[in-house]
């Protein structure tokens, strides 16, 4: 099956949070849409660059390139209702 | 037109008054220290204050209309980092409600730099952990040290080196956690190392539980010798079979030498940090463990090494039963070279059962003590008094017969009633005694068959009613026919003696003769003279019989000392009279291993003593002094002073007699100084010379 969800998720060093945003994160995704994402994680502490030219501001911060629109949502990514909401997965009532 | 005015007017009134809303509001937000951004539904930003400049580390215009992202969270806080190229990422706590701006939805986002409160936290909770690990291995050195404690005083109640292995096993497995280990004791032999107590999986073979000292390298250089990992070493040889990975060895030392060795192996690595203790942590709980165990070792070979020493009893400090066998062999051999009896008295305290019941067991010692208290006084020194059993005692009498020995147990029978005991204000009732007599050597031969018939005889004087005297039986005709037939043989062969030993004295003062026929001749009448006196004491005919013997030959050690001294005419020097002095020790030296039924050499070596301890050569005094040496000191003055000298005419018998009477009782004994004087003075004893070789006795 072909990748339909392209991702990047934002996050700061190796800290605790950023492990339980990672964790949590796939444990959404693989719930429903294993094998037709892709994920790449960005540690703005390793490539501050890449965080500038995306303008991030806070992490965690994903953002959902493919399908468009672009979507990006910020903060606590526990919520798995939330998540896939704010990424546009689901229809917006 | 004053319509219109009156709006306009208004109308002026509240756009100012807006404007003023407007402003106090703005002040607020410009002013905020933290950032406040505001984002329309989707999370694009449409204002950012200046506070978010300081919070992002950067000029915040070019953010306007770009994506902040869509908070997921509404009228709630979050822990977001904060992404500020320049400095270190911040942490922020960020809070959003939704909120109507205009007619349209936005999100409201305040966000506020908490890094320096993260840190501070972060400080304090490392500061936490930090003290719970030291507030742990506090705890776990307080149980260590209880444990220590506890440990210590079960080994101080030990006395036996058997019964330390378990206490040592279980508080090695409580002290040692995790560890593999054995406690080594060095043998007496000093050649090799026995284990005594092992834990954890320590091998069991022996090669690992027996091996020689330089087998240990802790051992060799007398201090902790530890291994870190053993796979890279150099290990100690006697470990070859264990399966640690790290170990300590730590000799034990007590009274300031090696006597054994504490092994501690693990499987777990050093560098495992856990919360049991590693083993070079372990290392200060295993030197003092080793201490107590050292010290409580030591102590108790040494009470071990006490007790069977020990030949008193403790409560009353009397001589034990163990002493006693020793004690009534010794005498035995003296009684028979002597020719005297034994008297042995087996006695035992009537109803003790019922005072230590009625008055306690306290009581009951205290009984015991003052009982033996009351024999020690009444006792002659040459007597012993022995602690048998419970409430059981053994009298001993050496040279007494068995008239003798009744006539004292009957004076003692009587005598115990008068003692009163006070126990805790209370007077005891008085106590009777029951005595079983043996004798030694017309009831019994040897210390089993003394005790036997002593104890048989004190049975009948309990069974007839008790506080009483009871003289023991032979056992069966079988045994005393077999005991006359001993006893026969025993006369047999020292008659064959004597003959032996007649001779060897004929040869020994016929010598005399030829080198001194002075010292001969008053040997001879030496002799005489103390056997007058032995028989006016009343001494037994084989008294009389050595006392002859000894007195004939009394001077033999004045073989050894030149003539010349012996007749010089004028006064010996100090050197010539310690020359002198020297024979009673050579004659004792010359008799000592001659076979014969009198203690001959001793007689001889005590015959220049004197009552009060002047004499020579060993000082002694009083009941020291032989009776047949103290008969003889007195015959041999006599005869010395009454007949010729080389060196002074004769003083004649009553100068010598003058003499015995001024130093009775210090000098000579009382009883042989009495009895000389009557010989000579009452019973008109006489000395008279026929020519100078034959004495002729007149009585």
């Amino acid at each position: 099956m072909a990748v339909k969800y392209v991702l990047k998720l934002y996050v700061t060093g190796e800290t605790p949070r950023s492990q339980t945003v990672l964790k949590n994160l796939k444990e959404i995704l693989d719930e429903d849409y294993k094998g037709v994402y892709s994920l790449k994680v960005i540690d703005v502490i390793k490539q501050p660059q890449l965080a500038e030219d995306d303008k991030i501001l806070a992490t965690p911060t994903l953002i959902k390139i493919l399908p468009p629109p672009v979507a990006r949502i910020i903060g606590d990514l526990s919520d798995r209702e939330k998540v896939l909401l704010g990424l546009d997965f689901v229809a917006i009532r | 037109m004053k319509k219109l005015t009156k709006k306009a007017d208004q109308d002026k009134k509240y756009l100012q008054a807006l404007k003023e809303s407007e402003a106090r509001f703005r002040s607020i937000v410009l002013w905020s220290p933290d950032a406040i951004i505001v984002t329309d539904a989707k999370g694009k930003i449409e204002y950012m204050n200046p506070a978010a400049e300081v919070v992002f580390n950067r000029k915040m215009e070019s953010f306007i209309g770009k994506d902040f992202g869509l908070p997921l969270v509404n009228g709630e806080s979050t822990e977001i980092d904060i992404f500020r190229p320049g400095k270190d990422p911040g942490v922020g706590d960020m809070y959003v409600v939704e909120a109507q701006w205009l007619g349209e939805n936005t999100h409201l986002i305040t966000i506020r730099d908490i890094t320096m409160r993260k840190q501070i936290e972060e400080k304090i909770k490392q500061a936490q952990e930090a003290l719970f690990i030291i507030n742990n291995k506090l705890e776990e050195r307080n149980r260590q040290n209880s444990l220590l404690s506890e440990m210590r005083e079960l080994l101080q109640s030990c006395s036996t080196v058997q019964e330390v292995p378990a206490i040592v096993i279980s508080y090695a497995a409580k002290l040692f956690p995790g560890t593999d280990g054995a406690l080594f004791l060095l043998s007496d032999s000093k050649s090799d190392l026995q284990s005594m107590a092992r834990w954890g999986y320590f091998p069991e073979d022996v090669d690992s539980n027996i091996f020689a000292p330089d087998a240990c390298w802790g051992l060799r250089q007398g201090r902790v010798y530890a291994v870190e990992d053993m796979k890279t070493g150099p290990i100690c040889p006697h470990l070859k079979k264990s399966s640690s990975t790290t170990y300590i060895c730590l000799p034990l030392i007590g009274k300031g030498e090696i006597i054994g060795l504490l092994h501690l192996g693990t499987k777990r690595p050093v560098q495992e940090d856990d919360k049991q203790a590693n083993i070079f942590e372990l290392k200060e709980i295993a030197v003092m463990f080793a201490e107590y165990f050292s010290l409580s070792i030591a102590n108790i070979k040494l009470s071990e090494k006490l007790t069977s020493q020990s030949v008193r009893d403790p409560l009353t400090r009397l001589y034990n039963r163990r002493y006693m066998d020793e004690i009534i062999q010794h005498e035995i051999l003296r009684a028979a070279r002597q020719q005297t009896g034994i008297g042995v008295v087996m006695i035992d305290i009537d109803h003790f059962k019922q005072i230590n019941d009625t008055y306690g067991h306290e009581a009951g010692d205290e009984f015991l003590t003052r009982l033996a208290d009351f024999f020690r006084l009444q006792i002659r020194r040459s007597d012993f008094i022995f602690r048998y059993g419970g409430e059981e005692f053994v009298l001993v009498l050496p040279e007494s017969s068995v008239e003798d020995t009744y006539k004292y147990a009957e004076s003692l029978r009587k005598e115990i009633k008068n003692m009163k005991i006070n126990f805790r204000d209370q007077q005891l009732p008085s106590i009777t005694l029951s005595f079983g007599i043996s004798a030694y050597p017309d009831l019994g031969l040897d210390t089993i068959e003394l005790i036997r018939i002593a104890d048989k005889a004190l049975y009948k004087a309990k069974e007839a009613g008790r506080d009483r005297v009871v003289i023991g039986a032979q056992d069966t005709a079988v045994d005393i026919t077999e005991r006359k037939h001993a006893k026969e043989e025993l006369q047999g062969s020292l008659n064959s003696l004597s003959k032996e030993f007649n001779t060897i004295v004929q040869v020994l003062i016929s010598s005399i003769e030829m080198k001194d026929p002075y010292t001969a001749s008053h040997q001879r009448w030496s002799a005489n003279i103390a056997c007058a006196i032995a028989t006016e004491m009343g001494l037994p005919q084989d008294k009389i019989d050595g006392l002859r013997m000894a007195g004939s030959m009394h001077d033999i050690g004045k073989l050894s000392i030149p003539a010349e001294i012996l007749s010089k005419p004028t006064k010996l020097t100090e050197i010539e009279f310690s020359l002198i002095k020297e024979h009673s020790r050579s004659g004792y030296e010359m008799l000592k291993d001659v076979e014969s039924p009198w203690p001959l050499a001793q007689i001889v070596y005590q015959h220049h003593e004197r009552m009060n301890g002047s004499g020579y050569p060993r000082n002694l005094k009083g009941d020291e002094i032989l009776m047949e040496s103290r008969i003889l000191a007195v015959a041999d003055i006599v005869e010395a002073m009454a007949s010729y000298r080389p060196y002074r005419a004769a003083l004649g018998i009553e100068a010598a007699l003058e003499e015995i009477e001024k130093n009775k009782g210090v000098f000579y004994d009382d009883a042989v100084a009495d009895a000389c004087l009557r010989l000579f003075r009452e019973k008109g004893y006489q000395l008279k010379y026929d020519g100078e070789t034959n004495p002729v006795e007149k009585t």
